[in-house]
């Protein structure tokens, strides 16, 4: 008891916790959102660019990208293999280029969600707990195209036989009258 | 043979009567007549404006925009151009009457004073308009509304062009430091000192949940000793220790905290001004730690807006 209450007093008033924001901002721009997706068709590829922001504080933020998308229609390209983006103070315009490629069995009406989460890399300063911010962005990719369900094969030569009979018919007929 | 006779002849003087009266009916003397028997004004005075209309102005092309790129925490500078026509001449507009805005239902109209008269033919003009665009304005399709004004204030305006301004996820976080004063083995539900930490949405992106990823704070001194992610908690209200308990190496979804775009500097840490508070909480002390200063090492904390 005595031992306990002894520890409690050494400890009292000497564990001070501190928790440093470095106020980081970061920023990603993007051409497409929930409301405004990006349409390709069954097949198709292209690529997208979004872009990264620093323009709060003075430091120089590396960004790490996590993608993650819906039957991995989307990879990144011109990235190095740890996918990190350094971005320096007080830039708005570091490209971070999504290939999107479109399975060619997609059907019209598809939707594939891509999702990239940027993580700042915290910088390394001893004795302190550092809180870095996240920013993510995602956006729909909906497979366009002829969306008109296929007409079906028999009534199409049901179709093309009924037209051959009219036509058959037609011609006898004048024949016929021309006999006469 | 008689009757005949007879019948051309009143034919012939029925014409003539007939032909004779046709001209006192169109000038209106049997009109005049009637009207003085029955008391109508027979004439009166009316005044008539005829007026010659000048060409009215239009706005015959706004150039298209691109898309446009917010910018963080600042503004997006657009210039465009768009050509003003007068079939009366260039002469006849009023180059101080040129106007252009950027409108969007349920939006803040943005708009600039400074517009400036270009290049011009017998009948056409060219302005150039800059208009700022805010980081908190909503993403989406934007109209241009330009307007021009002749010199007899007959207007034009066209409204067929419009641009689609991109979304940002953006955000910021204040205060620098977060800190508890005096902690001992007793204590509990103790909020930070200088709690909370404010987040800004330094973007337009229209709604995004918190996440905060938090790890164990390891003794600097004994490393075997910690203050587990488990001993706090994290909250949208004051102190937070009603707040959700983190869980070390985990993203933690920060429940009823969300962040809309919004105007931070009106400053009220709520949605009005895009900013969510987040209230960290220690809740307690694990009882066996010891003396010494605590930090989360490689693994720093994060708040992520997803």
């Amino acid at each position: 008891m005595i031992k306990n209450n002894l520890q409690k007093s050494v400890l009292a008033g000497v564990l001070v916790i501190t928790l440093l924001s470095l106020i980081s901002a970061s920023g990603v721009v993007s051409p497409y959102w929930s409301d405004n997706p990006l349409r390709l068709n069954p097949g198709e590829t292209t690529t997208i660019n979004l872009t990264l922001q620093n323009m709060v504080g003075d430091q120089d933020i590396t960004f790490q990208a996590k993608l993650s998308s819906e039957e991995n229609i989307a990879t990144l390209i011109n990235a190095n293999s740890e996918a990190k983006y350094l971005v320096p103070s007080k830039t708005k315009d570091v490209p971070v280029t999504l290939q999107i490629q479109v399975p060619s069995d997609a059907k019209a009406g598809d939707t594939y969600k891509v999702d990239v989460l940027f993580n700042e890399i915290a910088s390394s300063q001893g004795g302190m707990l550092h809180v870095t911010s996240s920013v993510s962005t995602s956006f729909p990719v909906e497979v366009t195209g002829n969306n008109t369900t296929a007409f079906p094969s028999y009534l199409a030569w049901l179709l093309t036989g009924l037209i051959l009979l009219v036509i058959i018919t037609m011609i006898c007929f004048k024949k016929k009258k021309k006999n006469k | 043979m008689e009757d005949k006779k007879r019948g051309l002849n009143v034919l012939i003087v029925g014409s003539i009567i007939l032909l004779l009266t046709l001209p006192f009916m169109s000038s209106g003397i049997f009109t005049n007549f009637y009207n003085k028997l029955t008391g109508r004004a027979t004439s009166g005075t009316a005044s008539l404006n005829i007026t010659v209309a000048a060409y009215a102005p239009t706005i015959i092309e706004v150039r298209e925009i691109a898309a446009q790129n917010p910018t963080e925490s600042g503004t997006t500078v657009i210039i465009f151009n768009f050509t003003a026509y007068d079939g009366n001449g260039v002469s006849y507009l009023d180059d101080a009457t040129a106007e252009a805005y950027f409108q969007r239902a349920g939006q803040t109209t943005r708009s600039n004073t400074s517009c400036f008269a270009g290049a011009s033919s017998t009948n056409y003009k060219n302005y150039t308009r800059s208009i700022a665009m805010y980081y908190f304005d909503q993403t989406g399709a934007w109209t241009v509304n330009a307007s021009i004004v002749d010199i007899n204030g007959v207007a034009g305006e066209n409204t067929s062009t419009t641009f689609t301004y991109n979304q940002l996820a953006a955000m910021t976080m204040s205060p620098g430091a977060l800190s508890w004063a005096t902690v001992n083995l007793a204590t509990t539900d103790t909020g930070a000192s200088n709690n909370p930490i404010v987040v800004n949405n330094t973007g337009n992106k229209a709604t995004s949940s918190l996440n905060l990823t938090a790890y164990n704070l390891m003794g600097e001194t004994t490393a075997t000793h910690y203050i587990y992610a488990g001993n706090f908690s994290v909250g949208g209200t004051t102190a937070g220790c009603s707040g959700v308990v983190m869980s070390n190496a985990t993203s933690k979804n920060i429940t009823g905290v969300t962040l809309v775009n919004g105007n931070n500097s009106i400053g009220t840490n709520n949605t009005a001004s895009g900013q969510a508070p987040l209230y960290f909480c220690l809740k307690a002390v694990p009882q066996t730690i010891s003396s010494q200063a605590y930090s989360s090492g490689v693994n720093a904390w994060n708040v992520a807006m997803i």
